[in-house]
């Protein structure tokens, strides 16, 4: 046994954990090189072998921050992401909590519905509107991207929060009812303090949803209301390889609170995704 | 829950759901049957549009690269994540963590952000995998040739994808009871065994949601193509979704573009259809 324990532990250092680092440095080796080429001078940037020793420079940083439209893009970004992860957090909450009580719906059933409204092709949508906003003068504004962002994510978050109702007991919610309370106050002051965990995970899967969404903004949103991701597309769009550095230093700008989030969440991440799965 | 309760919770998000997400999809399939370009008023044609749709060779080019992008990655990507996911169990936590983080960032990272990076990669001239290529002497314009600018797609859907599998696939592992495994150890199990008649029959669930997950991410796959390629050479790498957009929005045909956009919602009924009917048969059997 012991013999075989001391093959497995040398399979584990020669094989599977070199295995391991290769396919991270997949992963993150790209962002890396990102990175890098928005800390190098235009001329680095293009050296092919790409040069590693450099003089680093944050001169596309300092650009950046004096380029009125990466500030007002950023903006847009934070006003919407925000505005959708609070909506669609309230709304999924309720939503969710009362299927996960009222259980008059199978759970496959309502599986199929999340999945057929999730899997809806944004070009289903887009063209009323398009149309739409054009008419009532909504059209590039804050206001008519956060809807239609809250509309299309709202089915996903409906169906992680009825997968974590549904672990919480409704002897919880019995006792304060006994003690008084309706049934919206026993979910304020009983449920909602226990769901922390899948308040996070929704919050989390919105905040990516809004934040890195493309396709709406690029045709609903024009120089008022764009998010950050129209600008880095544009961005790519442009041929002139002077601005690399700029580019990317504009996509770290980006990515960056991403990475952050999930480093730091990693684990509501998971379970969001997991508990999915399980419920059936 | 009474029935009035239950009514009041969902009342926010059925109405939601049906005004903003249901009402635009009847009016999309409503429009199919026009024809409307833009500040015109739309004129009823029948079925024309799809009609025309299905003759269509750049529907039928669009539709193939589609499926070939969705089809061909989606079992890398899955034996990829299920590999890695099974190998995470042999590290420590601090390393395990690090690790799915560096898998997950192609998959959390803005998509327009990733495909910008990725398609740096490939640039004729300046990026790295041609270079290295050139070295030996293998010499491929990923922008100009179809089959490489479509392998190239296909490349990095799977790069996006696997890391979301493995995460899912991890979790799934986590919830494998601890005394299956050990009865069966007991019992003389070899790793192979254990894995054929216990950690894959309970991991089917896990690996039957991803699925559905990555084809449907996969059919309306726009972001990266509009960032990379958009579309071309010519028409070679234009997916359904990115030819709907043109369309409806650079070619101004409101009405072909919904129908395209119908037959799309179709097309992705079609294609999750089985699994959805395996996960039901499934449940059943639990």
């Amino acid at each position: 046994m012991k013999n075989l324990n001391a093959r497995a532990a040398l399979t584990d250092k020669v094989v599977i954990v070199p295995l391991l680092l290769l396919f991270a440095l997949i992963g993150s080796l790209p962002f890396i090189y990102l990175v890098a080429i928005s800390i190098k001078t235009p001329v680095d940037a293009f050296a092919m072998p790409p040069s590693l020793l450099f003089q680093p420079t944050f001169a596309s940083y300092l650009q950046l921050l004096h380029d009125g439209q990466f500030g007002q893009y950023l903006w847009n970004s934070v006003v919407v992401t925000g505005a959708v992860v609070l909506i669609s957090t309230i709304i999924g909450a309720l939503g969710g909590y009362g299927l996960a009580r009222y259980g008059g719906l199978s759970s496959f059933t309502l599986l199929t519905v999340v999945l057929v409204l999730y899997s809806l092709p944004r070009s289903a949508v887009l063209v009323p509107f398009y149309q739409l906003s054009q008419a009532s003068g909504m059209y590039d504004t804050r206001v008519l991207l956060i809807l239609v962002m809250v509309a299309v994510n709202q089915p996903f978050t409906v169906w992680i929060f009825e997968g974590f109702f549904r672990e919480i007991p409704r002897q919880l919610e019995q006792a304060a009812m006994i003690d008084g309370c309706n049934r919206l106050q026993a979910f304020i002051r009983v449920v909602l303090p226990v769901a922390g965990p899948g308040l996070a995970t929704t919050a989390i899967f919105s905040l990516l949803f809004a934040y890195n969404e493309f396709l709406l903004p690029v045709i609903l949103a024009g120089p008022e209301s764009s998010t950050m991701p129209v600008l880095v597309a544009d961005y790519a769009g442009s041929s002139d390889l002077r601005h690399w550095p700029l580019f990317a230093a504009a996509a770290v700008a980006v990515a960056l609170p991403l990475i952050i989030v999930m480093i730091t969440c990693q684990k509501f991440i998971v379970r969001g995704l997991v508990s999915g799965a399980v419920k059936g | 829950m009474t029935r009035k309760e239950f009514a009041a919770f969902i009342a926010p998000c059925v109405v939601l759901t049906a005004t903003l997400l249901v009402a635009p999809v009847i009016y999309t399939v409503y429009l199919s049957f026009h024809h409307l370009s833009f500040g015109g008023h739309p004129q009823f044609v029948g079925w024309t549009n799809y009609q025309v749709l299905l003759g269509d060779d750049q529907v039928r080019g669009a539709l193939i690269f589609t499926l070939a992008f969705v089809l061909l990655s989606l079992p890398v990507h899955t034996i990829l994540g299920l590999a890695l996911a099974l190998m995470l169990e042999r590290v420590g936590d601090r390393l395990r963590g690090l690790l799915i983080s560096a898998y997950a960032m192609p998959f959390i990272v803005t998509p327009v952000v990733g495909t910008l990076v990725f398609s740096w990669l490939f640039k004729d001239f300046w990026g790295i995998v041609p270079y290295l290529l050139d070295k030996v002497n293998v010499h491929i314009l990923w922008f100009a040739q179809p089959w490489a600018a479509q392998t190239m797609v296909i490349l990095w859907g799977i790069w996006w994808t696997f890391g979301f599998n493995v995460m899912v696939l991890y979790a799934g592992l986590q919830t494998l009871p601890d005394d299956h495994v050990r009865a069966a150890v007991v019992d003389g199990a070899s790793y192979w065994q254990r894995l054929r008649y216990i950690i894959l029959p309970h991991l089917m669930p896990f690996v039957l949601l991803i699925s559905l997950f990555n084809v449907i991410d996969g059919f309306r796959v726009f972001d990266s193509i509009w960032v990379m390629t958009k579309g071309g050479p010519g028409t070679a790498t234009e997916s359904i979704g990115y030819l709907t957009y043109r369309v409806s929005f650079v070619l101004r045909q409101l009405g072909k573009g919904s129908a395209l956009a119908v037959l799309s919602i179709v097309g992705t009924f079609l294609l999750i259809s089985p699994l959805l009917v395996a996960r039901f048969r499934g449940q059943e059997r639990d």
